[in-house]
């Protein structure tokens, strides 16, 4: 059986982490960067397994998959940003289920790279080395960023794994103490696979939601999700041309009064999509105003981001629209 | 699993053990204690664990079904400490069952808790190939009374968070200080039939020294209370330590790192010594502690030779001043001294003899507090340095 069987299309990634652990020379940091979704995460946790493997009888290693992905290693530390609520810090599954309004991103705090330290300043339990996964590192402050510098150059008996889009979103000398591996968006047979496994495989009908993935079946999935969340109504109003003002204004209440902020920005890059999509399949309207529904669209996005109100950017956009 | 106990030995282990869950702990399933049946023995044991601190303890069941699971520490804890007297019953599912889900029945209920796969759980360290030797539990509980108070509450202090524990041939040697008062005991290693501590393999006259966590030692000093065995069995590794005695274990990491060389520390020679009764000495400062704490925790110590008398006074500016005097044998001149009021009761609480030495030098130098008779324990305080 191979460690890394259950990640497809990332060949590159798994060749310089097989030979790594075959010749045994794991970096004390790694640094694991490509979009979102695309099986970096699923790649630390083969990579972890394929690790900790070592050495060990087949029943324990059974059974080690299960525990690795349900965090429960004690030699592994999977590190994810958090909320910070009431002095308190809750991860992103953490915050939904206590039902916590969110308005700031979750970050990486110094506080958990603090908890890095303690967790390695102990030795490894069971395994040979243990293991810290940062992920999202891209959303670490520089105060954080400063603090784990020492604990990633020399981490002792362990290894680090960050996990972030690309190296301009870290501090460069995070990223001159890391080994990077890339990973990169997957073509679309591949794609075809994932979501075929991964039972999701009516997302296929879906073009504009493929499209939109970029070759990412994790943003694939949560476009899906989010297309499905929206009011049955809303996405045929979408698509249908606006034909008067009074349209207009009746469909930016229905939107701004039953979507949430982040499903009204999910919305902007879905519309960006189509309507991007419907003008290059019409050449006629090609010209020089064509550009502007786009337009119309990532202004909506700024104002909204500014927390202007919803509503009245709602308006604003989609009375452009109309005779279009 | 399936297995019947009274409701005391359950809420009793469960409260033991469950000192060692992590309040947020980082992985899953250390939110939970292990549970293990052995119809064999005619046991169960509960293991919880935070990977510094592990505790494990036994207690006597009619084991029906062995098996093993891990249930939520907090909600059966709370669960069970809150059950009327009498036998419950434990029975969970068949192994494949996914869930875990267990069955609680009481006189007056049932209850259903969702527990976790046994695999998950990580095992408590063991040591195989380190020393091993025997301690008299009773040793061990005077070194850690009198050391324990004395280690640092700071994380960021690392090695100071612990207690340095030296092992020589004849003598164990507990040492804590927090970088402003130094607390060493040193008990007999020899348990009551006079037996060396130390085991064969100890031929070798190098003393053993290791650094364990404060908090593991707290949480072994309140089991060791509660015990009646008369020895405790030591085990240790570069990295770990295990306690063992009867149906009890803990283990814990050990703290890495250089401990300070605190024997230097302590002055051989003093120009000043005074005795006082610690009872006496103790209710002054108590009753002086009011008024410092109000301010700058400071109390000024001033020995009057030609009287054979020592006063304490406190003047805490814009709230009031005191002064109390209390007899003491005194050799050497007139002297005031002045300490952090916290770290004296700390200290005088600690010793347990009727008289207590006090031993000084200069006002700005370290002072010694010994135990007149008892335990051999030193403990030193730095002074606080006031402008008159």
């Amino acid at each position: 059986m191979s460690f890394f069987s259950p990640l497809i299309g990332q060949s590159q990634a798994v060749q310089l982490l097989t030979q790594a652990v075959a010749r045994q020379r794991i970096a004390p940091a790694y640094l694991f960067t490509g979009s979102a979704g695309i099986g970096r995460g699923m790649a630390a946790e083969c990579f972890i397994d394929l690790v900790f493997s070592q050495g060990k009888s087949l029943e324990q290693k059974a059974i080690l998959r299960s525990r690795i992905q349900q965090r429960n290693h004690p030699d592994l530390l999977w590190v994810e940003p958090t909320y910070l609520h009431q002095g308190k810090l809750f991860s992103l599954a953490e915050a939904e289920a206590a039902g916590l309004k969110r308005k700031t991103a979750p970050l990486i705090r110094l506080e958990q790279i603090r908890g890095i330290a303690r967790f390695l300043a102990r030795s490894p339990l069971e395994a040979e080395r243990s293991i810290v996964v940062i992920e999202q590192a891209e959303t670490m402050a520089e105060a954080p960023a400063n603090a784990l510098l020492k604990t990633l150059e020399e981490p002792g008996r362990a290894t680090l794994i960050l996990i972030a889009p690309g190296t301009e979103s870290l501090l460069p000398t995070l990223i001159s103490r890391c080994q990077k591996i890339p990973f990169f968006r997957l073509a679309s047979e591949d794609m075809l696979q994932v979501l075929q496994t991964t039972n999701q495989a009516e997302i296929l009908q879906q073009p504009e939601i493929l499209q939109l993935a970029q070759g990412s079946p994790g943003a694939a999935i949560a476009h899906w999700q989010k297309l499905q969340e929206l009011p049955d109504g809303l996405l045929q109003a979408m698509h249908q041309p606006i034909r008067s003002h009074r349209d207009a204004l009746s469909l930016a209440r229905q939107i701004s009064q039953t979507l949430e902020s982040e499903a009204q920005l999910w919305l902007i890059d879905y519309l960006q999509q189509i309507w991007w999509h419907q003008m290059t399949n019409n050449l006629r309207s090609q010209t020089q105003s064509a550009l502007s529904p786009l337009q119309h669209l990532e202004q909506a996005r700024t104002y909204l981001r500014r927390n202007v109100q919803p509503r009245l950017v709602w308006e604003v956009t989609l009375m452009a629209r109309v005779g279009t | 699993m399936k297995l019947v106990c009274t409701q005391n030995s359950l809420s009793t282990s469960l409260s033991l053990v469950s000192r060692a869950v992590a309040t947020r702990p980082t992985h899953p399933v250390l939110a939970n204690v292990l549970l293990v049946a052995n119809a064999e023995t005619q046991q169960v044991s509960l293991s919880a664990f935070d990977l510094s601190l592990g505790i494990q303890t036994s207690f006597a069941a009619t084991v029906e079904a062995e098996g093993k699971l891990t249930l939520p520490a907090k909600l059966l804890t709370d669960i069970v400490s809150r059950l009327p007297e009498g036998d419950i019953t434990l029975e969970s599912g068949s192994d494949d069952d996914a869930s875990f889900l267990t069955t609680l029945t009481c006189s007056s209920g049932r209850y259903q808790v969702r527990g976790m796969s046994a695999e998950e759980f990580p095992e408590l360290p063991t040591v195989t190939d380190g020393e091993s030797l025997h301690l008299p539990s009773e040793a061990m509980l005077d070194g850690l009374r009198g050391a324990l108070f004395a280690a640092s509450a700071d994380e960021t202090k690392q090695v100071l968070t612990g207690v340095h524990l030296t092992l020589a041939a004849e003598e164990l040697e507990f040492a804590a200080t927090d970088g402003h008062r130094l607390s060493v005991v040193q008990t007999t290693n020899v348990d009551e039939e006079g037996n060396r501590a130390k085991n064969s393999t100890a031929e070798d006259a190098e003393a053993l020294d290791v650094t364990i966590p404060a908090k593991a030692l707290q949480e072994l000093a309140k089991m060791l209370e509660r015990q009646t065995g008369s020895s405790v069995a030591v085990k240790l590794d570069r990295n770990q330590v295990v306690f063992e005695w009867v149906d009890q274990r803990l283990t814990s990491r050990l703290l890495e790192g250089q401990y300070p060389n605190y024997r230097q520390l302590i002055p051989r020679q003093f120009t000043h010594q005074t005795t006082v009764d610690r009872r006496l000495f103790l209710s002054s400062l108590e009753r002086i502690a009011v008024l410092a704490d109000q301010k700058n925790n400071i109390v000024k110590l001033t020995v009057d030779t030609a009287n054979q008398a020592m006063s304490l006074s406190v003047d805490a500016p814009d709230v009031g001043s005191g002064e109390e005097t209390i007899p003491a044998q005194i050799t050497g001149e007139d002297m005031a001294i002045a300490f952090n009021v916290k770290y004296l009761l700390d200290g005088l609480k600690a010793l347990n003899t009727t008289e207590i030495q006090l031993q000084f030098n200069t006002p700005t130098s370290p002072a010694i507090l010994t135990p007149l008779g008892g335990l051999k324990m030193t403990y030193l305080v730095m002074p606080v340095q006031v402008r008159s």
